[in-house]
């Protein structure tokens, strides 16, 4: 879509083995996406750039060894750059997206006891902070987390059990400095 | 506690999506990708042929080389993060936005903010402890100006703090600039001098000595420590 053409493009047709795969992640896609950034719409447009980044390279993460877990890593990578996208495009671009309301920002304060454990935890054990979101929030068995971080069961059990101590120590005993 | 609060959340994000369509999202996608694929160039209609030119004659195969093991060539690896939102490029980004600041007309409000804290000349006064590395000060009245309504200082903040990882503060602050509308078009400043000494020298020369100590500390005394 653009100036000169107001309708959106015509869909081009998806292989089936992604349309399949899309399918079936999308809401595990989504979940992740919106257990950090908060917002639906961020993490409908996260899942969308991932999603165009996997089909991008679909033959190739096929080809992989463990093409979920490459998937992920994509996800993981979209989701950790949102924010600095979002950044350099509010510098140049108009949004016209609804901006957000009060309740929204009292929600995100509802939050903000978690949200800050799991960014400290992300930033220093960040396959712990994955297999937490994946099996607590998302809902995951610890098979399907293994499958989608290339790890081993027993190895998201104890990244698991070992993000979940973290998250009660920094929770139990926060660290604030005072930088905005 | 900790469980319950991990329970609360599953539930929340479950019942966010509750009515999500599958075949609606996938087909936003295909939408997203034909909007992002360059189609291939057609051939020019009505383009007049060359006509045919006789072939230059080809030179001589080379001799054949001995067979030996054949030279492997490695895929290139699938990047997954994009190298342009490095952490520094935003960084450098941030300091060109505080150096338009100080090119502007903005740094009149200076005055306007040694008198009484005027709402431009603190993110203006933040923009000149940026560019000195006074992050901790800069934060604080960046903050300072955008509690105060200015949508500009709660970008700049979103911008440092989405630069830095911070995600939770990030978050916060692009909520609030979008919430304080802010418009690049509208509240962008635009560069009238060549310099942002003209801010430099004011400060300097301030009889507000509050500011100029802002300039010299590296860190905010603990009573302005949130």
């Amino acid at each position: 879509m653009n100036e000169l053409s107001p309708r959106p493009p015509a869909p081009i047709p998806l292989p089936i083995s992604f349309e399949a795969f899309f399918e079936k992640e999308q809401r595990t896609f989504l979940t992740y996406a919106a257990s950090r950034l908060r917002d639906r719409r961020d993490a409908e447009e996260a899942a969308l750039e991932a999603g165009r980044r996997i089909h991008g390279k679909w033959e190739r993460i096929l080809a992989h060894a463990n093409p979920t877990a490459l998937a992920y890593q994509i996800l993981a990578g979209v989701v950790k750059d949102f924010y600095r996208k979002a950044a350099r495009q509010a510098t140049y671009e108009h949004t016209v997206a609804v901006p957000p309301d009060c309740a929204y920002l009292q929600e995100l304060r509802h939050h903000e006891e978690l949200d800050l454990a799991m960014d400290e935890l992300e930033a220093t054990a960040p396959k712990q902070a994955q297999c937490v979101r994946l099996h607590f929030l998302a809902d995951l068995a610890y098979e399907q987390v293994a499958e989608r971080l290339g790890i081993t069961t027993g190895a998201a059990k104890t990244n698991t059990s070992l993000g979940v101590q973290r998250l009660r120590e920094l929770m139990d005993h926060p660290h604030r400095e005072g930088d905005g | 506690m900790l469980d319950d609060i991990l329970r609360e959340e599953r539930a929340a994000l479950h019942n966010e999506f509750a009515d999500h369509d599958t075949a609606a999202f996938t087909q936003r996608l295909a939408e997203r990708i034909a909007g992002t694929t360059a189609p291939a160039e057609p051939a020019a209609a009505g383009s007049a042929t060359r006509p045919a030119s006789p072939r230059p004659p080809q030179p001589a195969p080379p001799t054949p080389r001995p067979p030996h093991r054949p030279r492997r060539r490695r895929p290139t690896p699938i990047v997954t993060t994009d190298p342009a939102l490095a952490p520094a490029a935003l960084l450098a980004e941030l300091q060109q936005l505080c150096d338009m600041v100080l090119r502007s007309d903005d740094v009149k409000k200076l005055a306007d903010f040694a008198a009484d804290f005027d709402q431009v000349g603190a993110r203006t006064f933040a923009c000149l402890l940026y560019t000195f590395d006074r992050i901790q000060a800069a934060l604080y009245w960046w903050r300072f100006a955008a509690g105060a309504g200015d949508p500009l200082a709660a970008h700049l903040l979103a911008v440092h703090h989405a630069a830095c990882g911070n995600t939770p503060q990030a978050r916060i602050w692009r909520a609030l600039a979008r919430l304080a509308r802010f418009d690049p078009l509208l509240h962008m400043p635009t560069p009238v001098r060549d310099r942002g000494h003209t801010a430099d020298d004011f400060v300097r020369n301030s009889e507000f000595h509050q500011i100029q100590t802002f300039m010299r500390m590296t860190t905010l005394p603990k009573e302005l420590v949130a």
